[in-house]
């Protein structure tokens, strides 16, 4: 392998062929200075951007940010459970109001008569919309008079 | 340990119980995937202001709909996934832009104390260097070599993650090396010259 092949090589090789192993490449870079030259800038750069990205921390505002999202979590958490309980005790209520036994309200006392479902009979001609209806009272008689709507 | 692998680890017995609603727990899981989402953000958006901005927002999202998450894949994906889309959402911002090229510099890391100091000269620069030529790549070569080259993960984790074939992750993959890689070597004095 010449230098010039080597260089090329050196632009795709992993890392870890730079900077040791077996490899021909490695071969050639431990026998020539130059090439050794240019692969230990590349190691020195590559392992300076680790270094830096090891390096590297944010500040503080985002852990003041961490607080703050940590506190309007549990603002939120709280109005949800606020809103829960607020639901429960309603549908509560209106449970016992439902369930708890109660007093019948007290129903005006009717005719029997009236009770009664009506026997119905129609006591005239249709044409004159005219319904009596008897009901099983003799004394009671309805009659319901309908108006005869025009063109009908 | 990756970032990924190790959070899977320390978030396990910490989701059932959040997902139960242990307040415990969520605060515990929330701090626990803090620096790792950051260090994804940072990659996804390269500037460090943005990347907080994400944070921020995945942890609220996190904290609002763990629900949501149901198990299907590995916890790490679903939260990784969250991130990038929170990470797009805020590169659709109007009038949002990147402040990259100004940030590369302030941002390198400090160079390791005990070391050598032309050692730590060179490892500040080779950092410096890192982070600008990330900063370059496009997004996707970004993600796809960051989860490659240093968290460690196979062509198929990157693929569950970014929703893709791991063929086009693996393309992704060569691409952002090559972008990389030419960068550093036309930097090399020496090696330009050969060039």
């Amino acid at each position: 392998m010449d230098c010039a092949i080597a260089r090329k090589a050196m632009l795709d090789a992993d890392l870890a062929d730079l900077a040791g192993g077996g490899s021909e490449l490695r071969r050639h870079i431990e026998s020539c200075d130059a090439c050794r030259a240019a692969a230990s800038e590349i190691l020195a750069v590559e392992h300076g951007l680790a270094a830096w990205l090891e390096a590297a921390q944010p500040r503080g505002e985002v852990d003041q940010a961490l607080v703050r999202a940590a506190a309007a979590a549990r603002r939120r958490a709280r109005v949800r459970w606020i809103g829960a309980a607020g639901s429960l005790l309603a549908a509560a209520a209106v449970a016992a109001i439902l369930l708890l036994p109660h007093r019948r309200l007290p129903v005006n006392a009717a005719p029997a008569a009236l009770l009664e479902a009506p026997r119905f009979s129609v006591a005239a001609a249709p044409s004159q919309n005219l319904v009596v209806m008897h009901t099983s009272n003799p004394k009671i008689v309805v009659v319901w008079y309908l108006p005869s709507r025009r063109g009908s | 340990m990756s970032d990924t692998r190790g959070l899977e680890e320390a978030v396990a017995d910490l989701v059932p119980r959040a997902q139960r609603g242990d307040a415990e727990a969520l605060d515990a899981l929330l701090r626990t995937c803090r620096d790792t989402v950051y260090r994804w953000a940072l990659v996804q958006t390269g500037d460090s202001e943005d990347a907080e901005d994400v944070t921020q927002e995945v942890l609220i999202r996190v904290h609002g709909s763990l629900a949501k998450y149901q198990g299907r894949s590995k916890f790490t994906t679903w939260l990784y996934r969250v991130t990038r889309n929170e990470a797009t959402s805020l590169g659709r911002g109007v009038g949002r832009r990147l402040r990259l090229a100004a940030a590369a510099t302030r941002e390198a890391p400090a160079a390791d104390e005990a070391a050598d100091p032309l050692d730590r000269i060179h490892a500040a620069r080779a950092a410096a260097l890192a982070v600008e030529l990330l900063r370059g790549l496009p997004r996707r070569q970004r993600e796809v070599l960051h989860l490659a080259d240093i968290e460690g993960c196979t062509a198929e984790e990157i693929s569950a993650r970014l929703g893709m074939s791991p063929v086009t992750a693996r393309v992704h993959l060569l691409h952002a090396r090559r972008a990389l890689r030419a960068q550093i070597l036309s930097k090399l004095p020496g090696l330009a010259e050969e060039a």
